[in-house]
């Protein structure tokens, strides 16, 4: 029988069981053999794939000292001698989602080696690195492990057997946007006249060149007069009155809460409080300013450097939240600043 | 969000501390921040020269949003 192809996991410290947000900076480590989710892919593929070793490190860490750490994660990667190395999957959590393609990137510039990313399409983290690996298709939560790690696991496998895959329409992974010329009988002339043919009859054929990407919008035309201006400060950091009295969720917003800020100076800790599940809000709640910039913008506003700052802030908890409902919840802040004669905005995220 | 604001003419600039998504995602106005769980902020400075940094960082938000940009634009405050 042939040898078991020998492959090396990469995740995050959520999946390898240490801990969430609390734990984001914890340190890079690994063990021999499958851990977390490895276990599952190990179920699926286990007879012709072996998970040699296991790395994971805390997804802030990664991302804030990316070059001591991909340079450590090389070294561990090059040691255990793999012909695959699989990602994730990271469904729709953007630090995690950028860490594993991070690592694929290593892999597939730096070491020639084949590697697989799991995550959820509308994860930032894709199309940052679409072009540097394979990545399939996932859920938008950890709910959605069950229905995915053996479809990710059998298309990773395949990988690791023959170096590369399919079109993307054919093996179902994202498409890298990468073109290559396929002979084809029809000439484009003829096939699309079909295609017209089609959609006139209320068919729906697909079209072979698909337009993707996130919508790029015009930048709105600077301030021109700043002492004149009216500025206003909106959060996704989910910084918001103890309490949280509107309920507004920790994640997957669906709306926003607008919160008064007058005669305060800077906001005080204790009676603002982050409430946002996708980040440990230990900081910010010692000091809500470290979100909600107050007390700069105040002190900036006394010294006249611009007209008024907006008595209210805007608040959310920006993660997870959907394209179509970011849309949403952006026009209606929009709305509410134009109401309130706001000039331009300070946003901030975390 | 912001693109939606912008949008709807109002200029805005956004303090992350992870610019590249914020680019990739098409943000005109970037202002690289602390850290991730405190984007306005650095605990690890002691704390006159983290409200000093604070400062910077909003003062090159303002900066940013007087400024014309064609595409997403980084801004970088230094710590120093």
């Amino acid at each position: 029988m042939a040898e078991k192809i020998r492959v090396v996991h990469y995740i995050n410290q959520f999946f390898a069981g240490i801990g969430g947000e609390e734990k984001g900076a914890s340190p890079l480590e690994f063990c021999e053999g499958p851990k977390g989710p490895g276990v599952g892919i190990t179920q699926t593929i286990g007879a012709e794939a072996e998970i040699v070793r296991t790395i994971w490190c805390g997804d802030n860490l990664i991302n804030q000292e990316q070059d001591r750490i991909l340079a450590e994660i090389e070294k561990l990667i090059r040691d255990a001698k793999p012909g695959l190395v699989i990602a994730g999957p990271a469904f729709n959590a953007g630090r995690y989602g950028l860490a594993c393609g991070m690592v694929a990137k290593l892999c597939s510039e730096k070491l020639s080696i084949p590697v697989i990313i799991g995550m959820y399409p509308e994860n930032p983290a894709v199309e940052i690195f679409r072009k540097a690996a394979y990545i399939y298709p996932c859920a938008e939560t950890a709910a959605g492990m069950r229905k995915d790690l053996p479809g990710f696991a059998r298309l990773a496998l395949k990988l690791g057997q023959k170096g590369k895959l399919d079109p993307a329409i054919v093996d179902g992974y994202i498409p890298r946007g990468y073109r290559y010329n396929e002979y084809v009988q029809k000439n484009a002339a003829a096939r699309s006249i079909e295609m017209l043919g089609r959609r006139l009859a209320g068919d729906n054929p697909m079209t072979e060149i698909p337009l993707r990407g996130f919508e790029m919008v015009a930048p709105a035309r600077p301030v021109t007069d700043l002492k004149g201006a009216t500025i206003a400060i909106v959060t996704g950091g989910g910084m918001v009155p103890r309490g949280n009295p509107d309920k507004l969720k920790q994640a997957f917003a669906d709306a926003f809460g607008i919160y008064s800020i007058a005669g305060l100076a800077e906001l005080p800790a204790g009676d603002f409080k982050g409430i946002h599940g996708g980040y440990d809000s230990t900081w910010v709640d010692e000091d809500p300013d470290r979100v909600v910039p107050l007390d700069a913008l105040r002190a900036m506003e006394k010294e006249g450097k611009f007209k008024k700052l907006l008595n209210e802030y805007f608040s959310l908890c920006g993660i997870g939240t959907n394209v179509a409902m970011s849309k949403k919840l952006g026009a209606e802040v929009a709305e509410q600043l134009k109401r309130r004669e706001v000039s331009a905005a300070i946003y901030t995220s975390t | 969000m912001q693109k939606e604001a912008e949008r709807a003419g109002i200029p805005t600039a956004l303090i992350t501390a992870i610019p590249s998504v914020a680019k990739s995602v098409g943000v005109s106005r970037i202002i690289t921040g602390g850290g991730i769980p405190y984007p306005v902020g650095n605990p690890s400075l002691p704390r006159d020269r983290e409200i000093e940094f604070r400062r910077r960082l909003v003062e090159k938000a303002l900066e940013a949003i007087c400024t014309e940009v064609t595409g997403p634009t980084v801004f970088d405050v230094s710590l120093a």
